[in-house]
């Protein structure tokens, strides 16, 4: 690296793409969290009933996207629909549905495992004061099965800030393919990669932060 | 057998509030109950004793629904049991374990199954809950959450919770095991006064001096059947079987009349 003569100025110069790309980052993870969570609770949810025909299809969900790579996943969201159905999406909805999904696969286990970890005298004592299965899932087991599965959920979010680098192979202009976009210009990749590393540190350590903060005053609640 | 209690004197023939009829019960090879046959009255309270395993808590879960039964009838005031839920809370159950919701208060675990199952108003399931935590000696604890109370506290609660559904039978799972020795004459206090306002229970313990103050019957059980019953007094000073006065001997104690017990003891098959 001899003679090589840093130039950080790239990083102001190319502030606005940057700085958006940050916020594009924060609302892939933040859609694609939300549809992982609407997936994991009615797929956790659907693993703890005794039906097969709910288990089964349930099970497949989980073993599916826990099983495929997260890269080939969004790849094939994004080019499935457009070559068998000629249904184009964006690159954005893909990246989501792709990111949300795989990570529904792996979440849903987790809340599985919460409500699995509420003890059975519970529902027992529900069930002998005439609520219905039902009114125990929802008044009983599944406040109980919230405090447990918070702080692993909300660690799963730090996760999901990190692949959802993945998105700009997709062309999705979140931190990644912003750099990538920069570095084309400039030809600064030192700089530039070393910047969003540093961003990105920052931001899970931040969040990390925030969440042992949370877990904290839930268990004190 | 008729039930003799102040508070169901208006029952002029006494009404059976819990039938069993040869009930069976196995979990895999172990048959946990052998052929059970009870009818208890209004008012009547019934304790059963015996040994860990003699289907005493089985009996109990089957009572109320919450274990599936082999074969055998059960009814709670002419209803065919089969789920806990379908009684609506007719058969109010204390666990040994209490079981209360630990996210709610303890108005709140009183007043959940009255607003959710009786579907009662917000401020008559609220007056409804004040009632019940009064009627166990729990009127200022009504904003603390379970974790917050004593062992006897939480099971008083317990107990409050299911007579909020006003229950045709409370059955009672070993209610003060799981409680400090200092802890144990508060739950059965409380569970004294409901007996004599004319309850009708059936309750599984080792408490035996509690039988014989609350109890109009004992029933002593051992390998999923009763081996004897009859009034508290006459089972634990002279019992009829070698198997009753093997447990009373091993539990300890009672022997309320120590020259019957050695006279049952120095000829144990009679």
């Amino acid at each position: 690296m001899s003679g090589y003569s840093f130039d950080w100025g790239v990083i102001a110069r190319n502030w606005d793409i940057l700085s958006a790309s940050i916020a594009m980052t924060f609302i892939v993870s933040l859609v694609a969290e939300g549809i992982a969570l609407f997936f994991a609770i009615v797929v956790g949810i659907a693993r703890t009933t005794r039906s097969p025909l709910i288990v089964v299809p349930a099970t497949a969900f989980v073993e599916f996207f826990r099983g495929v790579p997260i890269l080939v996943l969004l790849i094939w969201v994004y080019y499935v629909p457009a070559l068998a159905w000629n249904v184009q999406i964006s690159a954005f909805i893909a990246g989501v549905f792709g990111l949300g999904l795989w990570y529904a696969g792996g979440l849903a286990e987790t809340i599985r495992a919460g409500i699995l970890a509420v003890p059975v005298g519970q529902r027992e004592a529900a069930y002998t004061l005439g609520l219905s299965r039902l009114q125990v899932l929802r008044a009983i087991v599944l406040p109980q099965a919230t405090r447990i599965v918070i702080p692993p959920l909300a660690n799963s979010y730090i996760g999901m800030v990190k692949d959802a680098t993945l998105l700009s192979v997709l062309g999705v202009t979140e931190l990644m393919r912003a750099a990538q976009t920069v570095v084309g210009r400039t030809y600064r990749p030192f700089e530039v990669y070393t910047f969003i590393a540093v961003v990105y540190v920052i931001i899970t350590v931040v969040l990390g932060r925030m969440f042992s903060l949370l877990e904290r005053r839930l268990k004190t609640a | 057998m008729p039930a003799g209690v102040e508070g169901s004197s208006f029952d002029f023939q006494p009404r059976v509030v819990v039938h069993v009829r040869n009930l069976r019960k196995r979990f895999g090879h172990l048959e946990v109950l052998r052929g059970v046959d009870l009818d208890v009255t209004s008012g009547e309270v019934v304790v059963i004793i015996g040994p860990s395993g003699s289907g005493k808590t089985t009996l109990l879960r089957c009572i109320a629904g919450l274990e599936p039964r082999d074969s055998g009838d059960v009814t709670v005031d002419g209803h065919f049991v089969r789920h806990a839920w379908e009684l609506r809370g007719d058969v109010g159950f204390v666990f040994q374990q209490f079981n209360l919701f630990p996210h709610k208060t303890a108005l709140g675990n009183v007043e959940l199954p009255l607003a959710m199952v009786k579907h009662m108003p917000k401020a008559a399931a609220r007056e409804e809950a004040r009632r019940q935590l009064e009627r166990v000696g729990l009127t200022d604890k009504e904003n603390v959450y379970p974790a917050k109370l004593s062992g006897g506290q939480q099971q008083r609660l317990g107990i409050a919770r299911s007579l909020g559904m006003r229950p045709k039978v409370m059955l009672f799972d070993e209610p003060t095991s799981a409680l400090d020795r200092e802890l144990v004459q508060e739950v059965l206090t409380t569970m004294k006064d409901l007996a004599d306002q004319g309850m009708t229970m059936i309750v599984v313990t080792h408490e035996l001096e509690f039988a014989e103050r609350a109890g109009n019957r004992l029933i002593f059980m051992d390998g999923g059947r009763f081996i004897e019953q009859g009034t508290p007094r006459d089972v634990l000073q002279s019992p009829r079987e070698a198997r009753t006065r093997q447990f009373l001997g091993a539990i300890g104690e009672f022997v309320a009349d120590p020259d019957a017990g050695l006279r049952e003891h120095g000829d144990p098959d009679r």
